[in-house]
């Protein structure tokens, strides 16, 4: 199900009357989110809802198990067992096809004509997400850094929860199970502000991201040949638009979904193109996927502790893999490798270079020069392959030339509003949306939700899916 | 914030909505999208179907050019409508055949200019994916989301996805375009279609020279462009068909052509795709009977107001026309 649809808001309207009705306990209302949780990812595909059960019993399983045992191999083979049904899952669904295609290209290179059973398998929608949130339970259970779950259904519920099921934020169970503990009902003021986050997210999706951005992105992105620099630049910065309102978008409705039932969920997006350099930029975008491989990757690689060269392995290693997390393809792997490198050349000039911060036309440059860098990668983030991501970025350093695509009024809407966003971005830098929201007069936060509401009975892009999801 | 934030909100929001329906009513009538939902409820019909059942299948024409409620009063039964406006027939066909039961009458629609395409033309691919494929992987959410939809749908004049929806109304904002950029085409309304995706011709479009113009402009622009080279995949064309009819009628199934009435543009340019290279050679390989509309006196001299599409008085003639023809010749009962 998602969150853009009647079908959702349906759903959620009947999630709070029985939410907040005096008809069930606090263990009641428990069985019952999950109950909707399966049925928000069942009406997707309802078998798929199996892997959801296996991971839940697995992983509660193998956190018990760690829990109670203290011989360090037995609980190293729970540990592997919890990984590698994760792992495996992931890999079958996500990683399968496309580790096909590359072995058959590997034996083709020696003359062996091998041809495959045809591949043909759904990819379960957030199948990335919940793979990585329920694993940081089983390590950090391992790593005695949390206790289990107190019942079944806490655990349940913690993997399931439909407001960031599909699409995150990558929650830890620390941040999520304790919640669960205690009967929880939103305040007023944290109901209100939670739908408000919701017709922001919401509003964000269908009105930034499918209308204003993606018709521009499909159509640079679609085409074989080279592209005036303008044109090409304008696909490149619409789709940096559409994929940070998109996912932001859906981050935003996930804790304003989670905020109206009186749950607490993590930000998982702080104005990211504001950044000033890339470690800024990974402490703003995606942050919980970056927090996750921090400490279940970078660190355990080592992290910074050895020598440069090992951080600079360390740090190239992680961003491959964050690549591939987000797509199976080398396109996408090459995306981690390009963020992997502005990482070490930002590490080795900050060993070599002081730079003032304090000084606001150079915060601003640098911050500009980041989002550029980052928009080059997006290039091959969204490219179908390699050929079309080097034709694009031919047209866009002016060593292609080709004829012009885009409609004049498509290249004022992309360039004029991704120049507000990075303002805005910029300007928001120290600052938080719920933040500006409190302080600002009720009566103009109310008239632009209103607006905003109106926005999304107008746009009409009924159930276009999260770009997000196929992660 | 407080609960009062959220009402004002709601208020402000849908008064702003009143406004906002109010002026496209002003300008325009509710009416069903004709999208993939309403596509795929057809669709799920056939499985319910018998061999006295009619099905259509084809592109605009075919979609256009019969009446399938009068088709009902004449006959008592009401064809399926799955025909699909500029689009190849044949991955709707391929679907009829290889996925259903169905063994009834097909009407098949020809177009020459999408008809002979071969299954792998982009056209031919696209349509798969907003139809069948679309169908196939059609989820309970999106079935959900079009039920709750469909109210609202053809009750409100601003609902209407491809004409008003706000990325049609951002494209329609056009300035000072570089000279080789040609801005989005700008359809007239020409049709509305009720649940059962039956079209009639707009009673404004029936009488607007203006809109007709509009339409003509857009078929002859189409016509001026770059031309797909038919020959070059003419036998692998109407091989296509040939297989699955002969899957199709072995189990009993009928099937018969119809090739409604051109004027314009699309007359004189007829000999494209020539009648006696592409026509009778797919009635003669498929083994099938046709209906070509230079062969028939009483629909040859039909004028559809844009060349292309019949208005409602001449869609129920070319409707009373085809059902007497296919009576006359055995194909559906009396």
């Amino acid at each position: 199900m998602l969150f853009n649809t009647l079908g959702f808001i349906l759903f959620f309207i009947v999630i709070l009357i029985l939410y907040y009705a005096p008809l069930l306990g606090w263990k009641g209302k428990k069985i019952m989110l999950l109950i909707a949780s399966y049925l928000f990812y069942g009406l997707w595909n309802p078998p798929l809802i199996l892997l959801l059960w296996i991971s839940t019993l697995v992983d509660w399983t193998a956190g018990n198990k760690l829990y109670k045992l203290s011989d360090k191999s037995k609980k190293r083979l729970w540990l592997l067992l919890s990984i590698c049904v994760n792992l495996g899952f992931l890999g079958f669904f996500k990683y399968g096809e496309f580790l096909l295609n590359n072995f058959i290209e590997f034996v083709n290179l020696f003359g062996l004509e091998y041809v495959p059973p045809e591949f043909d398998i759904i990819l379960p929608m957030g199948i990335s997400f919940y793979t990585f949130q329920t694993m940081s339970y089983t390590i950090d259970m391992y790593r005695n850094r949390i206790k289990p779950a107190k019942t079944f259904l806490d655990f349940a519920l913690y993997v399931t929860f439909f407001p960031q099921l599909v699409a995150g934020p990558i929650v830890r169970s620390d941040e999520l199970i304790p919640q669960y503990y205690e009967p929880k009902k939103a305040s007023q003021n944290q109901f209100v502000l939670g739908l408000l986050l919701l017709s922001i997210g919401l509003f964000e999706k269908t009105v930034f991201a499918d209308s204003l951005f993606a018709p521009v992105s499909d159509r640079v992105f679609g085409t074989d040949g080279n592209l005036p620099a303008v044109d090409a630049w304008a696909g490149v910065l619409a789709f940096s638009g559409q994929i940070f309102f998109d996912f932001a978008g859906y981050s935003l409705c996930a804790i304003g979904i989670a905020l109206a039932l009186g749950f607490k969920l993590p930000d998982n997006f702080r104005y990211p193109y504001g950044a000033i350099g890339f470690s800024d930029l990974w402490g703003r975008w995606h942050i919980t996927l970056s927090s996750w491989l921090r400490d279940y990757l970078y660190i355990p690689l080592g992290g910074n502790r050895g020598t440069l060269s090992r951080t600079y392995v360390n740090l190239m290693l992680t961003m491959l893999l964050g690549g591939l997390w987000h797509g199976a393809g080398w396109t996408f792997i090459f995306w981690g490798l390009l963020h992997g490198l502005y990482l070490i050349i930002e590490r080795f000039l900050k060993d070599k270079v002081s730079i003032k911060s304090s000084n606001i036309l150079l915060n601003i440059f640098l911050a500009f020069l980041t989002f550029q860098c980052v928009n080059i990668t997006w290039v091959f983030f969204r490219a179908q392959n390699f050929e079309m991501a080097i034709n694009l970025l031919g047209s866009m350093f002016f060593i292609n030339e080709g004829e012009p695509l885009l409609w004049t009024s498509s290249l004022v809407f992309v360039f004029g509003f991704m120049m507000l966003v990075f303002a805005g971005h910029y300007a928001m830098r120290n600052k938080s949306l719920v933040g500006v929201i409190e302080s600002s007069p009720r009566w103009f936060v109310t008239i632009v939700w209103g607006i905003m509401i109106f926005g999304l009975f107008i746009v009409q892009t009924t159930g276009k899916q999260f770009i997000y999801f196929q992660f | 914030m407080k609960y009062t934030n959220l009402l004002f909100a709601l208020l402000i929001g849908f008064i702003l909505l009143v406004g906002y329906e109010l002026y496209f009513r002003s300008i325009d009538n509710p009416r069903y999208d004709d999208n993939e939902d309403l596509w795929a409820d057809q669709r799920r019909r056939l499985d319910d179907l018998d061999e006295d059942d009619v099905v259509v299948i084809g592109s605009s024409r075919a979609h256009q050019d019969i009446n399938i409620h009068l088709w009902d009063s004449l006959t008592g039964r009401r064809p399926l409508q799955l025909a699909l406006p500029g689009s190849p027939p044949y991955p709707i066909l391929e679907d009829i055949v290889d996925n259903s039961q169905y063994n009834g009458l097909l009407i098949i629609g020809v177009a020459p200019g999408l008809f002979f395409m071969p299954a792998n033309h982009p056209q031919s691919l696209e349509v798969y994916q907003k139809s069948v494929d679309y169908y196939n992987k059609q989820t309970y959410a999106q079935k959900l989301n079009h039920i709750l939809y469909k109210p609202f749908d053809h009750k409100l004049a601003y609902v209407n996805n491809e004409d008003y929806s706000l990325r049609s109304l951002l494209e329609s904002i056009q300035f000072g375009n570089r000279d080789s950029v040609r801005g989005p085409l700008e359809w007239p309304h020409m049709i509305d279609v009720d649940e059962y995706r039956n079209s009639s011709m707009t009673d404004q479009f029936e009488v607007d020279t203006v809109l007709q113009n509009m339409q003509k402009n857009i078929w002859s622009m189409f016509a001026n462009g770059p031309q797909y080279n038919y020959d070059s995949t003419r036998e692998e064309a109407i091989d296509q068909y040939v297989r699955k009819i002969k899957i199709f009628k072995d189990r009993g199934g009928k099937v018969v052509f119809i090739r409604p009435t051109v004027t314009g543009i699309y007359y004189e340019n007829r000999n494209m795709i020539p009648r006696e290279k592409y026509w009778d050679e797919l009635l003669k390989r498929t083994e099938s009977r046709g209906y070509h509309f230079l062969d028939h006196e009483e629909i040859k001299d039909f004028d559809p107001p844009e060349w292309s599409h019949f208005n409602k008085k001449e869609r129920d003639l070319f409707t009373q026309f085809l059902v007497r023809k296919l009576q006359e010749d055995g194909l559906i009962k009396d």
